[in-house]
């Protein structure tokens, strides 16, 4: 990739002493052009220059903007607005008058500098996370996984159509997602990712669709929403279950119309987006118990991937265990370990409620807490002690607000963080939840659930 | 006499030298420099606006608004200078402890920004609401900010900026107790941080993991990971945050009743932190002393750690941590 150039086309002589410097500044390489070149648009921005002869300024603006569509400044000597209407008029994309705007044409370099820049900087960054998320990269070979890779790999190449991941939590489906973006036509646009569960209705809303100014009374200013963020890209929506039904129908417009419309908006804004959902929820379930609705879920349904659990893919985990290793070893910087038979058929023999999630948390662990170059079972026995902490395992004794704590910190990683619900299952209001969350298990003297 | 131009160049050379030193990071020689200069500076908003950036940076925050109130009213072209000077306004009122009027300024700020295209100002003010309704306690309002602001990171290809977000919304998630997410988006955090590479950022998060860790119970993890964070900020020359890991790792001893561990790594925490003179480490490693010293019965010492860490607190205007930490000292045993 070759540097970002000042391209000067100079109709007089004056201001010559100058560009050279503004270009080295702002990490730019000069290049004159003469009347009749078509400059390189994509990584450069233009300057007439034309001190003196102002009024072949807009006759030169025109001639060169019908050759490129880069960025182009006109420079002359006269601070008339008449001329920068002109060169306006005829293309240029501002007018300077020096030497008093001289300081103001060296902020428009160096705005456009940058920009030239992050267009760069985009360009390789999604080059870097198409490596990370290769879809080959996805480890395990166990037939369910397989076939969920050989569905999703036929979706790729169609960056129109929904796909609805479903999978138990920590199963892999945002690295799915982000993999069927990134190996797909749309990896240079973003991957946009939302959590529908961690934001209350209201905020939900406004945070995917966007608002115009005065929505309100916060809203000060109009403010484009997740979907317009992710446009000519990918949004992933995680926890689709969760979504609130007023929201799941502007949900459903949206994927109908290819148009979302923003809090307190009139007009319908066209969104060039692919949507993929997430869930752990049996969204068919959902469906029957009207929680959930029948269009939207259809809608969804177009692409299904089932992500099999971690205890469904044995044949998979010690790969896997030992591709976390050899990572880990490379972040912290040590040896990479060796797994005894012991802890190989530990690994093999557990559960995995928490699935891949949890295996790496796991190893993760045995890796910083190893120092001998072996990890046995003994090593690999500690469980999430959020866990641990509700079976009596807290340091002795315990003050009660630590226990409620810890209760409540379960039930919300038990609910995805769904406030609702977990209130729900500890038998409490979800303002006692809240103000137990905000006081560390404390929700003042005789705190009622009224 | 004519208004002088916005956009007239001052002294020969000077905003080109001013210049230099600020991309050189050197904003205490920035700040007395154009401070020689302050009111010939004053009509050229490029430099106008750096001059209230030095002052920022070397926390004179309340010289910055009151700067910066004097010279945004007259920039009125320059927007590049506009844009710069209104997130400033913003950052100087947040560093006074001005949560409202912060939060207008960044408010304006994500609006000029987004009516001229700079996207990386969209991202930076999205932050930095973000950080104020955190800040003010309103976590589901500071998590929606810290989301958009990741999605302009994400369409920039920031990935600074989106470890820096990430590491954000995980503070907020763990204020949430909700530890999975938060330790999902550290994790995030890492990985971006160790592509920069960024050390520091990489240790921040993993410091932010072994707290996730300690909230888990799980005590063991959380003092290796903590130690391990120590020795990373020793290493780069950071010795306050250093001093946030070993007094982490002393509350993960205390948890695990190896008082004697934590008594000393607590003891060099209050030291260091006293040293530097950072008050919010102080307040919290005196807190953490506090409970050590309650948790072995040494009930004198713990009252006057509290009290010690009470008194910050109050200062810094931490008013959560001072009405929690009030309430602990009352529920102690009277002797």
């Amino acid at each position: 990739m070759g540097a970002h150039a000042l391209v000067l086309l100079p109709l007089s002589d004056s201001f010559l002493e100058i560009w050279h410097s503004m270009a080295n500044e702002c990490g730019l390489v000069l290049e004159s052009v003469a009347a009749e070149d078509t400059p390189h648009g994509r990584r450069a921005l233009l300057v007439i220059a034309a001190g003196g002869v102002e009024d072949r300024l807009a006759a030169a603006t025109r001639a060169l903007r019908e050759r490129t569509d880069a960025p182009l400044a006109a420079v002359g000597a006269l601070p008339d607005h008449r001329v920068a209407a002109a060169v306006v008029r005829a293309g240029a994309n501002d007018y300077f008058a020096l030497p008093d705007d001289l300081e103001l044409l060296k902020s428009w370099v160096r705005d456009g500098a940058e920009r030239l820049r992050l267009r760069d900087q985009g360009r390789r960054f999604a080059e870097g996370e198409a490596r990370k998320y290769r879809f080959e990269g996805i480890l395990g070979s166990s037939p369910a996984l397989e076939a969920a890779l050989a569905r999703a790999s036929r979706v790729i190449p169609y960056p129109a159509v929904t796909v609805l991941i479903t999978g138990e939590t920590g199963t892999g489906k945002e690295l799915l997602a982000r993999a069927i973006h990134y190996d797909g036509p749309r990896a240079t646009g973003p991957f946009v990712d939302v959590n529908c569960a961690a934001l209350p209705e209201h905020l939900l809303e406004s945070e995917l669709f966007g608002h115009e100014k005065g929505a309100f009374t916060d809203a000060r200013a109009a403010k484009p929403g997740l979907f317009e963020m992710a446009n000519e890209g990918t949004i992933f929506l995680d926890e689709i279950g969760h979504l609130d039904p007023s929201l799941q129908g502007k949900l459903l417009r949206a994927l109908q119309e290819r148009t979302i419309r923003r809090v307190g908006g009139t007009r319908s804004l066209p969104v060039d987006v692919r949507v993929i959902a997430a869930t752990h929820v049996d969204l068919e379930a959902a469906v029957r118990a009207g929680t959930f609705r029948e269009d939207l879920f259809y809608r969804l349904n177009v692409m299904p991937l089932a992500l099999p659990p971690l205890r469904e893919r044995g044949p998979d985990i010690i790969p896997i265990a030992r591709h976390l290793l050899a990572r880990f070893a490379a972040d912290y910087d040590k040896p990479v370990p060796v797994l005894t038979a012991r802890a190989e058929r530990q690994l093999v023999g557990r559960e995995w409620p928490g699935n891949i999630r949890e295996l790496r948390n796991v190893v993760e662990r045995a890796m910083i807490l190893c120092e001998t170059g072996t990890i046995d079972a003994a090593d690999l026995e500690a469980d999430v002690p959020a866990r641990r902490a509700t079976r009596g395992s807290l340091p002795f004794p315990a003050r009660l607000a630590d226990i409620v704590t810890a209760a409540v910190v379960l039930s919300l990683e038990a609910t995805g963080g769904n406030k609702s619900e977990a209130a729900r299952r500890l038998g409490i209001t979800r303002p006692r939840l809240q103000r137990l969350l905000d006081h560390q298990g404390e929700d003042g003297e005789g705190g009622s659930d009224e | 006499m004519s208004k002088p131009r916005e956009g007239g160049a001052p002294a020969p050379s000077l905003p080109s030298r001013a210049r230099a030193l600020a991309d050189a990071g050197a904003w205490a020689d920035v700040s007395a420099l154009l401070g020689r200069h302050r009111e010939s500076i004053r009509p050229h908003a490029p430099t106008a606006t750096l001059y209230a950036e030095s002052l920022v940076r070397t926390g004179r925050a309340s010289e910055a608004r009151t700067w910066l109130e004097s010279i945004v009213p007259a920039i009125t072209r320059d927007r590049s200078s506009l844009r710069r000077a209104t997130v400033l306004t913003g950052a100087a009122y947040f560093e006074l402890g001005d949560l409202a009027s912060a939060r207008r300024w960044f408010h304006d700020t994500l609006e000029l920004a987004r009516e001229d295209g700079d996207e990386p100002l969209v991202a930076r003010a999205m932050n930095n609401l973000g950080a104020v309704e955190n800040v003010q306690g309103r976590r589901a309002e500071a998590i929606a900010n810290y989301q958009l602001a990741a999605a302009a990171h994400q369409r920039m290809g920031s990935a600074r900026g989106l470890a820096e977000c990430y590491h954000n919304m995980a503070i907020t998630f763990r204020d949430l107790s909700q530890l999975d997410n938060a330790d999902e988006l550290e994790q995030r955090c890492v990985e971006f941080a160790r592509d920069l590479p960024d050390p520091r950022l990489v240790a921040l998060a993993r410091l932010g993991r072994a707290e996730i860790a300690l909230r888990r119970g799980d005590a063991a993890l959380a003092e290796a990971s903590a130690r391990r964070v120590a020795r990373d900020f020793a290493n780069g020359g950071d010795p306050v945050r250093e001093a946030d890991a070993l007094r982490l790792a002393g509350v993960a001893c205390t948890t695990l009743g190896r008082f004697d561990d934590a008594r000393q790594l607590l003891d060099e925490a209050v030291d260091r932190t006293r040293q530097h003179g950072a008050l919010l480490n102080q307040a919290e490693s005196l807190r953490a002393r506090a409970e050590l010293s309650a948790a072995v019965g040494r009930l004198d010492d713990a009252r006057t750690d509290a009290a010690s860490a009470l008194r910050l607190f109050e200062e810094l205007r931490a008013i959560d941590d001072a009405a929690k930490l009030t309430r602990w000292i009352e529920g102690l045993p009277v002797e």
